[in-house]
C-alpha cells in the first residue's frame, strides 16, 4: 500500500485551484490534493467558482448591437418631389406670367383641359389632345391657375384666360 | 483496508473483470461505499446544481460510473478524491448539456415559475448576466500576457504545451501565467458574489 501523503492544507491546496480548474491536474496526478478536496468545503466552493468562471467566459459573447442602417428609399419620393416642386413653382410664379417665358397669351378654348387628364411633366403641362407640337404652361393667377401657350408673340393681343381643372 | 474511507473491501481490477458487474456480492461494497458517500457527493454536486432533481439526476450518473470504473482506481487512498472528480466533472457536464440544450416547447414560462425560476439555465442561476459580463470585463482588464494564455485555453480549447509553442514561452511560465489570471478573476468573482460589486 502507498504510503499515505501528508494532508494539504487549505493554503497549499489553493494555489493549485486554478490548475484543477483548467483541467490540467487530476486525482491520479495529485492524490493529496483531491483527497483534500474532497473534504473540505471552503476549497470545494473555491473551486467551484474557479469552474463558474470557466463556464461564464466559455459562453458565446451577446452579439454588439449593430448600428442602424437607415436605407433610404430617395426614389420612393421622386414622384411627391416632382409634384411639390410644380405646387411650388406654381405659387411661386408671379402672377400672370412665366419664369424666363414671354408673355402669356390666353388659350381659348380651354375646355378640352377640363375633359382630359393633364400630364404634368416638371413645370410644364401638355394637354393630351390638344394641338399637336404645342407645349403649354400651367401658372397660376390669384386663385385660378390658367395654360399659357410660350410660343405665343409677345405683342399679341392679351385674351382672357381661363382657369383649368388640374388632376392628378 | 483504509482507514479514511473505512471500506470494507474494494474489488481489484482482475476480480471485477472476472466476475459479471450484476452479481450481488461484488455490488455491495460498491453499494455500500456510495451509500456511505452519497451526503457529501450530493454536497459537491449542490455547489453546481441547484434543483434537487437535477442533483438527484447527477448523483445517479456518477453512481453507474463508480459502478463502471472503480477498478480502474488503483490506489485505495485516491478514492475520496476520484469519487470528488467524478462528481465534480458530471455536474459540469451536466450544466453544459443545459447551456447547449434548446428550450422544449412543454417548458413555458408557467413551468419555471411552478419550479422557482425564470426559465433561466443553471449557469445564469448562479451567476446572472450582469455578474458574467463583470468577468469579461476582469478578463479584459488582466495584463495582457495573462488574457492572451486563458483565451488560447478557453477560446481555442489548447492545452498548456500548445499555447507554449504558440506563444514561443515554457509552459511553467504558461501556467504561472494561467494562475494569476484565474486568481484575479476569482478575486473579482468572489467581490461580485460578496455584494462589493
Amino acid at each position: 500500500m502507498t504510503p499515505a501523503a501528508a494532508p494539504l492544507t487549505c493554503a497549499e491546496a489553493e494555489p493549485l485551484l486554478p490548475l484543477v480548474a483548467d483541467g490540467a491536474l487530476s486525482p491520479a496526478d495529485d492524490p493529496a490534493l483531491f483527497d483534500h478536496l474532497a473534504t473540505c468545503p471552503g476549497c470545494q466552493e473555491s473551486l467551484a467558482h474557479h469552474d463558474l468562471i470557466s463556464l461564464a467566459l466559455a459562453q458565446p459573447r451577446p452579439a454588439a448591437p449593430q448600428p442602424r442602417v437607415i436605407r433610404h428609399r430617395w426614389w420612393l419620393a421622386l414622384p411627391v418631389a416632382a409634384a411639390a416642386g410644380l405646387v411650388l413653382n406654381l405659387l411661386l410664379a408671379p402672377s400672370g406670367t412665366a419664369p424666363s417665358q414671354p408673355p402669356m397669351a390666353a388659350i381659348s378654348p380651354p375646355a378640352p383641359a377640363q375633359a382630359d387628364p393633364i400630364i404634368i411633366e416638371r413645370d410644364v403641362a401638355a394637354v393630351p389632345g390638344g394641338m399637336p407640337g404645342k407645349r403649354l404652361i400651367l401658372v397660376r393667377r390669384g386663385d385660378q391657375v390658367v395654360l399659357v401657350d410660350p410660343a405665343a408673340p409677345v405683342d399679341s393681343p392679351r385674351q382672357d384666360a381661363t382657369p383649368a381643372s388640374l388632376r392628378y | 483496508m483504509s482507514a479514511i474511507l473505512d471500506l470494507p473491501w474494494i474489488p481489484s481490477p482482475r476480480m471485477t473483470e472476472a466476475l459479471p458487474v450484476a452479481t450481488p456480492a461484488l455490488q455491495d461494497p460498491v453499494t455500500s461505499l456510495l451509500e456511505r458517500e452519497a451526503e457529501p457527493l450530493r454536497r459537491v454536486i449542490g455547489r453546481y446544481v441547484r434543483h434537487e432533481h437535477a442533483v438527484d439526476e447527477i448523483f445517479q450518473e456518477v453512481s453507474l460510473k463508480v459502478l463502471r470504473r472503480i477498478d480502474t482506481v488503483r490506489d485505495p487512498l485516491a478514492v475520496r478524491g476520484w469519487l470528488f472528480q467524478l462528481a465534480r466533472n458530471a455536474a459540469l457536464d451536466w450544466l453544459r448539456s443545459q447551456d447547449r440544450r434548446p428550450a422544449s416547447p412543454s417548458e413555458t414560462l408557467d413551468t419555471h415559475r411552478a419550479a422557482g425560476d425564470l426559465g433561466r439555465n443553471p449557469v445564469e442561476h448562479l451567476m446572472t448576466t450582469e455578474r458574467v459580463e463583470a468577468i469579461r470585463r476582469a478578463l479584459d482588464d488582466l495584463p495582457a500576457s495573462q488574457r492572451e494564455v486563458i483565451r488560447l485555453r478557453i477560446d481555442e480549447g489548447l492545452d498548456h504545451e500548445a499555447i507554449a509553442l504558440r506563444l514561443g514561452i515554457s509552459r511553467q511560465a504558461v501556467e504561472v501565467r494561467l494562475c494569476r489570471g484565474r486568481a484575479a478573476l476569482k478575486d473579482r468573482l468572489d467581490a461580485i458574489l460578496s455584494g462589493d460589486l
